[in-house]
């Protein structure tokens, strides 16, 4: 990426207007943590002139073996949090809860996709983590080894990942739906010693086998010693003798006491390999000091949760984002969160609002693109269901276009609820610019201020600030505590990666500008900014502007090089319900860019489509259009990409 | 059921045990009422201050203008007062920030479990009440629930009361005969009933016998139907309508407005005696006095795990699977089906996995887990469990000591502690508080609000130590109002003794304020100018090694009035014969005197007991002696 051409320019023109604000109600501030937005002014300088009074403050929130003697020390790039403390994020999450009337509290609701539910209260869920961390010890694995979790979305997996906190075990979920030669190579390079995977589990009606997948990976696994498999299913499975082991068998030999083990606060959580919208995966380190008090004052300021709110994040746990927000920010807050199995489209594409009607959900945090394909898929799937509950609503994965979020609003929201719409990314282990919703107005497209404590700026490529409202590249000037320590076996990889292209500064990768209120306008990855005839576009904002017109659904675009003008633009677009594609409506969509943005950001050439190609946890593949865009054809490795038939059919769409 | 008798002046009291057992610390000093004293003497010295004080804590939607009236029969608490237990038991909870603390833990025999918060509760309970409305069910109108302990049959008498309908749970077990009895005592508009449910892992139809029941019983508007089987619902005549289409109506439902006095439910008692009563509880004074003693005798909090192991079709279900839980915003624990199946040591391994630290059972399953013996329990972590609560039956003492061993630790965990009540009573009445010592045989104190008494037929006291009649002196708010349309077979039981309520029971008092209930009135022997509870030689027995659990009857004797004749149950490992026999009437001679000496001992595979576990001597004499068998209605089979 640091040898990109667009590096080399010094700003990116930013071309989208958005002009609406939206304040919070009164009493949605009258009863936030953060009220107002002085509130969050006074915390925001606090937190910037005095960053280890401020992260320290927080830190004591928690529960810690031995405090820690220094809050920080910065030797750049190389992070310490909470230096010569004591703590473990199982026991936030769960013994601290149990102690008090959480403890008959329901933690996790989980619905499977057939439609089943479980419920586990703080006092089951650490009863069920004590015996599967004594399972594990059972089988060696010891504080410091590597557990990698393939699973689909059952509570089992948020048992597993606080079995190996608890016992100091190194975890790593990969994705239930990536392929085995996705895992080979992560648990290779890991060198785990122990898998643990289901038989099956379900979507869109059909089992997805995990355990067969597991079986032809874990062939090519020298390090690992045990595969555990949680009977979800009931499917045949192939059981190996000595290696493979039913987690039911496992916890019901296994003792119920298992003490919280005290870790450094610099102690490995957990590795997360990062899908990579380019290139080779990278396993992204975090600790667990610093991870533990990132998650939890994030989910509780910008979730602004109570007690008694039932909380939803649609999230893969697969991703960072489950991570955080399903299991270890609600869980140290003591919150209840729900947990679903399966697909949004399972039975009827209103599937998602009947949970939502069912548990009486009041904080819904999903991503732009399972915005876009509820709006594709029309208003009536919401509009069957009584969703008043619902209080506050999140955005995460991508900068979501101010049209996905009107509709968000107004459709899903009534036009009662905040939105927060929240950047952060797997490197920075928590969310670093977002609204709080009780004290940020929010403008349509933007993930507003940076969180207390985070210091982001907009800067040139030599780092320095850009004028207000310039597009630049998106830097964090000074550590915090959630962000990752190194990546696994690779440090220099961690230079170079985020450390080198501007010298002293964190980089994002991500394009964005700051407008005159200090809100953030985050425009997309910088390896997917254009250059056509000398204007530096983000690929964003034309999209956002194409998915404003009324009979688009989503859309991508991408550069294909061209002679005359450098870089020509290319569109991908999905059509809503009933729309059909033809060339005038090609033209009719070329007109509206240019009088939305302006003639230079015109698509040279439009393709219609009925998908998107998208990573698993939803984000578009530029890569691949821009392969298809310029050569006609996808070469490049896809095994993130969900459903392989797109390829296809976008080159289908060609002819 | 007018007991005047042939019930003499004084009742024997024969074993003389002063055996008392300190209450461990580690109870003692977590218990959420530590001074028991004290807190009884405000109760006795004013009632209405301490009971307004507890009634305080409470919503109410208008206050009371009188705590209480009583006319030497009828009483009344809260006079004026309006509320619904609803909102008591949900509103207050769903509408908090515990609006995602678990409400239920519902256990199946087969390993299920259904985790349901006090959020969703609200729900459901709001659902089906609206259902109800709609099948044009109004405040006063009756409903009998014939279901399983499931959440549907919570939800079912929650839905009731909500509304101001009168719910009355029919255990789901009695046959159909008893249900419609039952039915048309109460002229049911509507009746729920569950289409199954589950025992000894096999599956107990409940529709077919509803279906019995009801038949041409033209009052029944409607019969709802849980269903449970995997068979869609088909209604086999136009009266029946589905449970889950009635679940379809909306989430909210504002409680109805009810008066303090208003009948919340009724609930008959079988009785080892009789023709069935439907005794009649209220919606204020129940719910004051029943939450009251789950907290300050049960010692039960919102951060226990508590295991009732009762059903919704007793008292004890009414007050401590329900009500009260509910209103102090507890965790509760069920279970359907046997506590011992499928395996012996299912209950250990249940408090083991969900850590739970209060139970509420009954002597009838203490002594099936002493039969099975101490090897069960002692596979298991049970250094949760604090208190274990029994009522239903006289404790044995060997019961008693075999339990406080096994399940208790000894005291290095926890405590069994004996109480005593009746369905009429809606809460513990007699009791050993967690905090003070147990006497092995004796039941225990007066608790909060309870003035008790032994009697002779005057209605004086005996001296401390003799036996006879146990009444009450005064009436508390969770006391039965009336019997539904027999007002008289009330009022009975406040007229045979001048000031006293009869318990039916007998009982002795110690110098200390102890009670040993030593049986039903009924069922006390009568032999060679002795009066003798049955209790008392049933613990004598049951103190052998070889004895799990004993019966006690009296055979009409040409030269003593009465011979006892004791069935006998034996624990795993002994067998029945001539030696075993003599041996234990030498035991009892022993431990009672010869007055008691058993004249035979029969061994038997199994005791009669009722439903709810209460061993039915009368069914064991009538046998015996020829006589007429009576109501065996709520008989185990």
């Amino acid at each position: 990426m640091a040898n990109t051409p667009s590096m080399s320019q010094v700003n990116i023109d930013s071309i989208l207007h958005e002009t609406r604000v939206f304040e919070p109600s009164p009493e949605f501030s009258a009863n936030a943590h953060i009220k107002s937005k002085e509130e969050y002014e006074r915390l925001y300088a606090e937190a910037k002139a005095d960053p280890g009074k401020f992260w320290g403050d927080i830190a004591k929130e928690l529960h810690w073996f031995k405090p820690w003697d220094k809050v920080f020390e910065w030797n750049a790039p190389w992070a310490k949090w909470y230096v010569g403390g004591q703590i473990n994020l199982s026991y936030n999450c769960l013994d601290r809860h149990v102690q008090t009337w959480r403890r008959n509290k329901a933690a996790l609701i989980w619905e499977g996709e057939p439609g089943e539910t479980r419920t586990l209260t703080y006092q089951q869920l650490l009863s069920e983590v004590e015996r599967f961390a004594n399972a594990l010890k059972g089988l060696g694995v010891n504080k410091g080894d590597r557990v990698a979790i393939y699973m689909g979305m059952v509570p089992e997996l948020a048992v597993a990942m606080l079995a190996c906190a608890r016992i100091g075990a190194v975890h790593s979920v990969i994705f239930g739906g990536f392929s085995a030669n996705a895992i080979v190579d992560r648990v290779n390079d890991q060198e785990a010693v122990a898998i643990v995977t289901q038989d099956g589990s379900y979507r869109r009606g059909a089992e997805v086998k995990l355990k067969a997948t597991v079986d032809e990976a874990v062939e090519k696994c020298p390090t690992v010693k045990h595969v555990v498999v949680f009977k979800r299913t009931g499917s045949d499975v192939q059981m190996r003798d000595g290696r493979d082991h039913w987690w039911h068998e496992l916890m019901a030999r296994a003792d119920g006491n298992c003490p919280a083990e005290p870790l450094d606060s610099e102690h490995p959580l957990y590795i997360l390999y990062t899908s990579g919208t380019t290139g080779k995966p990278k396993g992204i380190v975090h600790t667990t000091g610093g991870y533990s008090v990132g998650t939890y004052i994030t989910t509780k300021w910008v979730f602004d949760l109570k007690d008694e709110d039932v909380y939803w994040c649609t999230a893969d746990i697969g991703w960072v984002t489950g991570h955080s927000y399903i299991v270890y920010g609600p869980l140290q807050n003591g919150a209840t969160a729900l947990m679903y199995e399966g697909a949004p489209n399972h039975p009827d594409l209103d599937r998602f609002w009947a949970i939502i009607e069912k548990y009486k959900v009041n904080v819904f945090y999903t991503a732009p693109t399972a915005i876009r394909t509820f709006i594709k898929w029309g208003e009536e799937y919401p509009n069957r269901h009584d969703m008043s509950s619902l209080r506050l609503l999140g955005s995460v994965g991508e900068p979501i276009n101010p049209e996905a979020w009107m509709w968000y609003r107004e459709v899903i929201g009534k036009n009662r609820c905040p939105i927060v719409d929240t950047w952060w990314q797997t490197e920075t282990g928590a969310i670093m610019i977002s609204p709080l919703p009780g004290a940020i107005a929010t403008k349509p497209g933007s993930a507003t201020r940076p969180f207390p404590g985070i210091i982001a700026e907009v800067v040139t490529r030599s780092g320095e600030r850009v004028p207000e409202g310039s597009g630049g590249y998106l830097v964090i000037k000074q550590p915090w505590p959630s962000m990752l320590r190194t990546i696994w076996g690779d440090p220099d990889r961690y230079v170079k990666q985020y450390w080198s292209d501007i010298p002293g500064v964190y980089f994002t990768g991500d394009g964005a500008r700051e407008d005159a209120d200090g809100y953030f306008w985050v425009m997309g990855r910088v390896d997917d900014v254009l250059n056509v005839s000398g204007h530096r576009l983000s690929t964003m904002e034309i999209e956002s502007a194409l998915v404003a017109h009324d009979k688009v659904a989503e859309a991508a675009v991408v550069g294909r090089p061209d002679a005359i003008k450098g870089q020509a633009v290319s569109a991908f677009v999905t059509l809503e319900a009933g729309h059909k594609p033809n060339d005038k409506l090609k033209d009719e969509l070329r007109q509206w860019v240019a009088k939305e943005i302006g003639s230079m950001a015109k698509p040279d050439d439009i393709r219609f489509t009925e998908q998107l190609p998208k990573t698993r946890s939803g984000k578009i593949m530029r890569r691949l259009l821009r392969e298809l865009a310029s050569s006609g054809e996808v070469k490049g490795d896809t095994t993130t990409l969900e459903d392989f038939s797109v390829i296809s059919k976008l080159k289908e769409s060609e002819e | 059921m007018v007991t005047t008798s042939k019930l003499p002046a004084q009742i024997d009291h024969l074993s003389s045990s002063a055996e008392q057992y300190a209450a461990p610390d580690v109870v003692r000093h977590q218990a959420l009422l530590q001074d028991f004293k004290s807190e009884y003497e405000r109760s006795i010295s004013d009632p209405d201050k301490f009971w307004a004080e507890t009634a305080e804590q409470f919503v109410w939607s208008k206050r009371w203008e009188k705590v209480s009236e009583f006319d030497g029969v009828h009483h009344k608490w809260f006079l004026g007062a309006r509320t619904n237990i609803t909102v008591n038991a949900l509103d207050r909870h769903a509408k908090s920030d515990r609006f995602n603390h678990v409400a239920y833990i519902w256990l199946g025999e087969d390993g299920s479990e259904r985790v349901v918060t006090y959020g969703q509760l609200y729900r459901m309970v709001c659902r089906f009440a609206n259902g109800l409305k709609s099948l044009d069910v109004r405040k006063g109108d009756r409903v009998i629930i014939y279901a399983p302990l499931t959440i549907e049959g919570i939800v079912s008498m929650l839905a009731c009361a909500r509304i101001g309908a009168i719910h009355s749970v029919v255990y789901a077990g009695l046959g159909h005969q008893a249900l419609r009895d039952r039915i048309v005592d109460a002229e049911a508009k509507i009746v729920i009933a569950g289409e199954l449910g589950y025992r000894r892992g096999k599956p107990v139809p409940l529709k077919t016998i509803v279906d019995e029941a009801v038949a041409g019983l033209d009052f029944v508007q409607n019969v709802i139907v849980i269903k449970r089987s995997s068979t869609p619902f088909g209604p086999a005549t136009p009266k029946e309508i589905s449970y889950t289409d009635l679940m379809k109506h909306v989430a909210e439902c504002p409680a109805e407005d009810m008066d303090s006095e208003d009948p919340l439910f009724i609930l008959y008692t079988s009785g080892t005696t009789g023709k069935p009563k439907g005794v009649v509880h209220v919606h204020g004074g129940y719910m004051v006095g029943t939450t009251y003693h789950l907290r300050n005798f049960l010692d039960v909090g919102p951060r226990d795990i508590f295991w009732c192991t009762s059903d919704i079709g007793w008292i004890v279900g009414h007050s401590y699977i329900v009500y009260a839980p509910l209103c102090a915003g507890c965790t509760t624990l069920i279970r359907e089906g046997a506590i011992d199946h499928p395996k012996p040591g299912t209950a250990w391994r249940i408090v083991q996995r969900y850590g739970v630290t209060k139970m509420f059972t009954a002597p009838t399953a203490l002594r099936m887990f002493m039969r099975y013996g101490e090897h069960i329990p002692s596979k298991y972590e049970l250094t949760t469990l604090r208190v274990i609560s029994c009522a239903g039956e006289p404790l044995n003492p060997e019961a008693w000591r075999w339990a406080q061993t096994y399940l208790g630790g000894d005291g290095k965990w926890g405590y069994v502690v004996d109480n005593w009540w009746q369905t009429e009573l809606g809460g513990p009445t007699l009791g050993t508080p967690v905090t003070m010592p147990m006497r092995p045989g004796k039941a225990g104190l007066a608790l909060a609000g309870v003035e008790a008494d032994v009697v002779d037929l005057d209605g004086n006291s005996v001296p401390p130590n003799v036996g006879g009649r146990l009444v009450l002196k005064r009436p508390f708010p969770h006391m039965m109002r009336t019997v539904w349309k027999e007002d008289a077979r009330y009022a009975n039981d406040w007229q045979q003794i001048p000031g006293c309520y009869v318990t039916g029971d007998v009982a002795t008092r110690d110098e200390d304020g102890y009670f040993a209930v030593l049986g039903r009135t009924d069922d006390v022997l009568n032999v060679a100018g002795h009066r003798i509870g049955t209790a008392e030689v049933e613990s004598a027995l049951v103190s052998h090694a070889s004895v799990g659990e004993a019966a006690a009857i009296g055979i009409p004797d040409p030269i003593k009035g009465e011979s006892i004749k004791c069935f006998v149950l034996l624990r795993q490992g002994h067998a029945g014969n001539d030696d075993l026999s003599r041996q234990l009437i030498e035991h009892v001679r022993k431990e009672l005197g010869p007055v008691a000496t058993p004249s035979a001992i029969e061994f038997v595979a199994a005791l009669p007991k009722t439903r709810s576990g209460k061993i039915m001597r009368r069914l064991l004499k009538a046998k015996e002696t020829g006589q007429d068998i009576g109501d065996i209605s709520t008989l185990e089979q």
